[in-house]
């Protein structure tokens, strides 16, 4: 029973990376289409508008550095690949699930408050930055899930 | 599929809100409505809406009397618009759908009366001018009209085998183009709408239950002229029919009619002019419409901007019209509804 | 002027006669006039009120019309009003006043103003087509009116032109001539009379 290869593990890490991204994707597709709406009309609020599309984006890479981690924890980025009873393995597998969870759902969610604050640049510039706020509150919530991810496996002893 | 009834919550619709609320930074506000008013001649008008988004169809006409022309090109943008950002196409070819109806009406009008209205044809409807004027004229040709346009010519010819009076003509097509309507809407589920819908029905009605009692008509006919589906019901508004015109704005007080009735009927006894009651009439649905300012998601912005640029459109008709015939500022100002911009 | 006559006693008689048929016409013709030019001033004391009521009014209902096309498009306007349902006939029969034939306008209503729903028209279209309603009754007493006034004037200047060529014409010319003949008869009787007594003084001498 010591043994039980990486497939575990590695479920979690896809997960992670895999939530995130489509979240991410997702938020950054509604986002970026309002943005797209608002330069058809008005090109030069392109630079202004970048903020808010890329602000959902971030979800992403917490999942990927989630999924890194576990990589890391693993030892296959570098040092000696450790080896992990049943019972570890189903603890980094669902130590990976709050960082994929919350980035989806929030990435998603995140997207359209984005959105709004892309329509509510482009009536009034001035606020675009209460905009990018109300995005920003979003994002606690998606970065609560990437600190208890990190958290859940430095606790796991190997 | 079951219609989801509810508020805009479609995210396809991103890309059409973010071009709407740009759109909506161009159009005019109340501070240059009030320096357009105040243009005082022809030419500086015409030189302060070339600063605008009308500058693009100024260039096409030749004389400021072709007013019409570049009012006319610019609600054609946006009824294209409308058609090209709706994921809903039922809902914003209700949009359309009026000018068919309207389309309807002249057919019949020319048909009855025997004088051609060409110019009264308004080209943006679903189906082409040519084809609801042939309906109209030899009967058996109504199988190619939509349904619910079929139906509104069979009751009026249906009623009035004889030449009818002209005002059946309106009252009974726009009874059947309301119908179309609110049955559209409840098709599709869309309660902004249907609110809206409910709102002008509500007012229409009670305008006509004052424009009618204004001119001492008959009770038979304000009934057949109510329009249904409003909030206020039928047989409420046919019993305020008998009322002392002084009692009304009491017995509406538990709708949001109120204070238009009680103002726009002291303007009316007073001045012996509608214009307070259009002018909160227009206030009202621009308050309702205000509400789509709330909503990211959804048709609800496309239909308020329609709305938004339909009065946009009459504020400069009105202009125009003034400073082509000499009104004063003051009276043209006087004019500039209220509640819009 | 003296009219080509022979100076002749029934000629005298005659001129007589008729200077004071022309003075009996003139008189007459003078007393037509009067009565004409105060029927006039009072047709245009009634006609200038009228005419500064109806022209009030309709600057009003257009004005009120004006507003109406700016409130709905021309389209929309055009389909309310382009079949309507309110005809006046007029009725012109003509009535013989001091020996005037002068047109009497009897208009026939039928059917009522609003020829349209209340939908897609603005409000302010009844209260400009009323008042359109309204001043059509007092255009047409004002039409009628100032005809009466320009058959009247008419009569004014024909019977103004006959009161001057008794007066200024006929009368002195019939005058003239009558005093011609007057001294030729005398004249001719003078001539007679030395004559006779040239005649006298002849017969006297032998």
């Amino acid at each position: 029973m010591d043994f039980i290869g990486y497939a575990i593990p590695f479920a979690g890490a896809a997960i992670a990376i895999f939530l995130a991204g489509f979240g991410s994707s997702v938020g950054i597709s509604t986002a970026g289409q309002a943005a797209d709406g608002v330069l058809t009309e008005d090109p030069d609020k392109f630079p202004s508008l970048l903020i808010l599309v890329v602000l959902p984006g971030t979800q992403g890479i917490y999942g990927l550095l989630g999924g890194f981690l576990i990589m890391f924890k693993l030892g296959l980025l570098g040092g000696t690949p450790v080896s992990l009873n049943l019972v570890q393995s189903w603890q980094i597998f669902f130590a990976a699930l709050p960082v994929g969870f919350a980035s989806w759902i929030s990435g998603i969610h995140q997207g359209k408050v984005c959105a709004a604050g892309v329509a509510m640049a482009a009536r009034r510039p001035e606020t675009l930055m209460k905009g990018v706020i109300y995005g920003a509150m979003v994002e606690t919530y998606a970065i609560f899930g990437l600190i208890t991810t990190i958290l859940l496996l430095w606790s796991i002893k190997i | 599929m079951e219609a989801q009834w509810e508020y805009g919550d479609d995210v396809g619709y991103a890309y059409a809100v973010g071009r709407i609320r740009a759109l909506e930074t161009r159009l005019l506000t109340g501070e240059r409505i009030a320096r357009l008013a105040e243009a005082g001649s022809i030419d500086e008008f015409l030189r302060l809406l070339g600063e605008t988004q009308y500058a693009e169809f100024l260039s096409k006409v030749s004389s400021p009397w072709e007013y019409e022309t570049i009012l006319g090109e610019e609600m054609e943008g946006v009824v294209k618009l409308m058609g090209d950002l709706s994921r809903d196409p039922a809902l914003t070819d209700i949009f359309r759908l009026r000018y068919d109806f309207h389309n309807l009406k002249v057919a019949l009008k020319e048909n009855y009366g025997g004088e051609p209205m060409d110019s009264a044809y308004i080209t943006l409807g679903t189906i082409p001018v040519e084809r609801v004027r042939e309906s109209v004229r030899e009967k058996e040709g109504a199988v190619v009209l939509p349904s619910h346009l079929r139906a509104a010519l069979a009751s009026v010819t249906g009623v009035f085998p004889e030449t009818p009076a002209p005002k059946w003509i309106d009252v009974i097509v726009d009874r059947a183009m309301f119908r179309t309507f609110v049955s559209i809407v409840k098709r599709e589920g869309c309660p902004f709408l249907y609110g809206l819908l409910q709102g002008e029905i509500d007012l229409i009605n009670i305008l006509s239950l004052f424009r009618i009692r204004w001119a001492n008509g008959e009770k038979s006919f304000f009934q057949e002229a109510l329009l249904e589906d409003g909030t206020i019901s039928t047989d409420f508004m046919s019993s305020l029919f008998g009322e002392n015109l002084d009692a009304v704005p009491a017995r509406l007080s538990h709708t949001p009619y109120v204070l238009m009735v009680t103002e726009g009927l002291a303007h009316l006894q007073t001045q012996e002019s509608f214009l307070l009651f259009e002018k909160m009439r227009e206030a009202f649905l621009f308050n309702y419409i205000r509400r789509a300012d709330l909503i990211a998601f959804g048709i609800e912005p496309l239909i308020a901007y329609l709305y938004k640029k339909e009065s946009e459109i009459r504020t400069i008709r009105t202009i125009f019209v003034g400073l082509l015939n000499n009104v004063p500022a003051e009276t043209l100002k006087e004019r500039m509804s209220g509640g819009f911009f | 002027m003296q009219l080509e006559v022979h100076p002749t006693r029934m000629e005298l008689l005659r001129l007589k006669k008729r200077l004071v048929m022309a003075r009996r016409g003139h008189k007459l013709l003078k007393d037509k006039q009067d009565e004409l030019m105060r029927q006039f001033m009072d047709l245009i004391k009634d006609i200038r009120e009228i005419r500064t009521a109806v022209e009030k009014a309709l600057e009003q209902a257009f004005r009120r019309f004006l507003f109406v096309s700016s409130a709905m498009s021309k389209a929309y306007l055009e389909e309310a009003v382009g079949f309507p349902s309110k005809t006046i006939a007029l009725n012109v029969s003509r009535r013989t006043v001091m020996n005037i034939a002068v047109p009497e306008m009897q208009p026939t209503v039928e059917g009522e103003i609003r020829c349209y729903g209340f939908a897609t028209t603005s409000s302010e279209l009844d209260s400009s087509l009323h008042s359109l309603d309204q001043v059509v009754g007092e255009m047409i007493v004002l039409a009628q009116k100032e005809k009466w006034m320009q058959l009247l004037g008419e009569e004014i200047v024909r019977t103004r032109r006959r009161v001057n060529a008794l007066e200024y014409i006929l009368i002195p010319n019939l005058e003239e001539t009558i005093k011609y003949i007057t001294m030729k008869l005398s004249e001719l009787e003078r001539s007679n009379l030395s004559r006779l007594m040239r005649v006298k003084e002849i017969v006297r001498a032998h």
